[in-house]
Order: structure tokens, then sequence, then C-alpha cells
């Protein structure tokens, strides 16, 4: 994955989010991917406009163990999923936002705002596999597949426009992904994803404990902790064979 | 034993030592039974008690931040072409030299990566020390992160008692190229939280391989821990 640098400035477009480029969440599924598609670097840079073709999808299911219909709650009057889709529409990058869902309540609610939707299948294990099956119906030829996760209903479409051309900007990236600044009291809460970055903006980890941890083994208030937002763009072609690689050890 | 291996990569060994009374002997001398090692040390009274036992020394500068820095300045003095250098914690007096071994096959097996190092099991008592620093490791078998938190964590925040955690064990080989730029790295962010130098090699983008292996016994990095691999050491007849 191709994270933006921890050590530089944001860009100016992207607000208070970085841009985190991911070379994978695994070293293996990047070999997958690279292995699999031999000259897929270079066919597509033999293209005008390098990963031009841009689709924002918002996986939605009723089914959650926390909360029940969370797509459609109302937050000022407005059901979530709306809200989200609104922001994704004021995306320049995205050609095309669609709803991904396998409940019809949703869907209705959706088609009724003027979203595109795309019925999915309740055995869809994430919003990965949801993005991808979705991907497979749209039957249009996608260069990158943005997942934008339904319960961030104040997304800033800056950070989706931030994290296509990050993904756009790094052929040798799959994936990418931005962060914000972790608030110290979010360090020992594992519902707050932390991730750490190399030099070049890469993704090294991502992790439910705190990272990078210290010989006090408390929350250093100095320290500039990331926290992972909700929102990822896969090269198209590694988003198809991804639901296909074994769970990793360590997810 | 002159032990070279065959062309394009020879072996080099180097360890810095630190002085502390184990049954009878000082304990760099367990560490150093494979070929041609070298201590790289800072300190008179180190480096006499090395040559007392046969080893080739090294005098380094007291300035280096740490033994990678120490291993670099010392090869430099050997003034020889090395094309590998196995960086041999002087504190871990049972190191097996078949891991050593086992490090340096593995970094010349892997041309992209440019240190290697190897893992052990984690007891789980260990999970929450952060003396003992943890390791995770890719499919391929390249490093992916150290910390002195517990990696990989969990969403119950707990320690699994499943869970096959990895301890870093403190050896190294460094591709000797590699090596000589290391030092002039700037310290990276996660380098100096963690305080763990093998984290400015990740940060800058290198690869690491990793190698798991059976080692029980662990570092001596407090006073407390000499007795503990002494106890150890009389229960293996170890002398």
């Amino acid at each position: 994955m191709a994270v933006c640098s921890s050590g530089s400035e944001p860009s100016g477009s992207i607000g208070k989010g970085w841009i985190v480029h991911s070379l994978l969440i695994g070293a293996a599924v990047a070999a997958a991917a690279v292995a699999a598609h031999g000259g897929f670097f270079r066919r597509l840079l033999w293209r005008g406009g390098y990963r031009s073709r841009v689709v924002g999808i918002i996986p939605a299911r009723f089914a959650s163990s926390r909360f029940q219909g969370k797509p459609l709650v109302h937050i000022l009057g407005k059901p979530m999923i709306q809200r989200t889709w609104e922001r994704a529409k004021m995306a320049s990058t995205l050609d095309h936002v669609v709803v991904a869902t396998d409940d019809e309540t949703i869907a209705k609610c959706c088609r009724g705002f003027g979203a595109d939707v795309v019925m999915t299948s309740e055995a869809c294990k994430n919003g990965t596999e949801r993005c991808n099956e979705a991907l497979e119906k749209l039957g249009k030829d996608y260069d990158v597949v943005v997942n934008i996760q339904g319960d961030e209903p104040l997304i800033d479409p800056e950070i989706i426009d931030g994290i296509v051309k990050s993904l756009q900007e790094s052929p040798d990236a799959v994936f990418s992904t931005a962060v914000t600044s972790l608030k110290p009291d979010d360090g020992t809460d594992p519902n707050r994803v932390k991730c750490i970055v190399d030099n070049n903006g890469y993704a090294i980890y991502f992790s439910r404990g705190l990272i990078p941890y210290n010989k006090s083994g408390k929350v250093n208030p100095q320290f500039p902790y990331l926290l992972h937002l909700g929102i990822q763009s896969f090269d198209a072609k590694l988003l198809k064979i991804y639901p296909k690689l074994a769970p990793y050890v360590y997810r």
C-alpha cells in the first residue's frame, strides 16, 4: 500500500487527513498480485492516463452484531447512507458512485434519493468482498475501486480524491488509504485502528494495539500516532484476486 | 576452523560484549565459538578479557550509538572485503551456532533483502513485557514490524494463549554494502519511539528476512537475568 510519507506535510487539498498507500496488507498479497499479473504494470503504463477509470462503491449491509440496520439510521433527519453517498458524489476523481447492498430496504431507500444500487449477496464476509461482487456485476472496466465505508457520513470528498491520486501516482502500490491524527485517549481503544508508515509513505502495519509502542508502555502525548480512516482504494485487478487469498494469520 | 563460505558471499562475525560473570567464564567466550568472529569493543578491560581467551579484538569508539554502528566501524578497521556481517549480541551467551548459519543462509538466498534475523516462540507471559521484542512476519518470511508492545494485538486486548507470537532474537546479519550506509541514515520516528534499531531498516523501505528457530533461552538484559541464565546452564550441564 502506498501511504503518505509520515514526515511530509499533508497535501493542501487533503486537509487533516494523510493519504496512505499500501504495498498490500501483507507482502504475500503483493507478491501474488504482481506474480499473477506479469506484464500488468507494463500494459497499464502503455495506456494514456494511468488507472484513470475510477468507481466509488459504498457497501451497506443491514445485519450487524453491534448496530442492526445502521446504514438507515437518521443523522439529523437524513439516512446515514444518504449522507455518505452525497459526500462521495462531490469527489472529482470518481467516475461513478454505487451503493452495494444485500438488503431490499436499504436498496429502496438509496434509489429513493437517486443513488445507483447493485444488489449483492448476504454471504459477503466483509466490505471488500462486497465491493468485488459489485464490481463484477457492474460489468464495466474500471481501474480503481474506492471502498467508501457507509458509516463515515462526514467523509471529506478531498480525502477520496487524495487516495485515488496517490494510487495513480504509485504504480508499485495496489492499495491506498488515509490516516489522521490519533487522539491520545484513543491509544488504548482497540476499536481505533492505528497505522504506522515508512519514510516513503508506505504502510508498515495496522493494529488495534498501540503502535509504535515504547518502553514505558504508556501512550506518549508527544508522539504523532496515526488513526486509520475507513476509506480505501484498490487497483481493480488486485480486488479481483483479493477475496481468493486465504485469510492471513495476523488478521 | 577458518570456515570461509564460497563466493559470492563470505562470512564475518562481530559481536559487542559487556562483561558479566557467568559460571567461571566471561559470557563472551560462550558466544564466541563460531568461525573467525571478532569482538568490537570500546573498553580496554573487555578487550583484555577477550584476548585472554583467544578472541580477535578491534577497538572502536565510545561514541558508537549502538551495536550496528560499532559493527560498521569494526568492519572498516578490519580492512577486508566481506559481503555479510553478522552482528552477534554478546548478551546472548547461549546462542546456537546453527542460528547464526541459518540467518546467513537466508540472507544469501534472498538478494532483495539487506538484513536477516531470527525469531523464536514467545512465551505468553512475555507478551506484555516491553523488554521482550515481538516480531511479525509476512507469508514470504519478510519482517513486517518489531515492537515492544504485543503484536499482533486483538479486540480483547489480552494475550491470546493460542496465538504463535514471535520473540526477536539478538542476532542479525547485514549485507556489508548496506551496513556501510546504514549509520549515515537519519534515526527514524518509529525507531526512536520504540528504541529498536532494526526499525530504521524497515522505515527506510528495506527488506529483512526472518527465520524461525527453537531457542528457549533469552538474552541477559538486566542484572537479574544473570541468575536465571546460570540456573539454566547448571540444569543443562553447560560449564
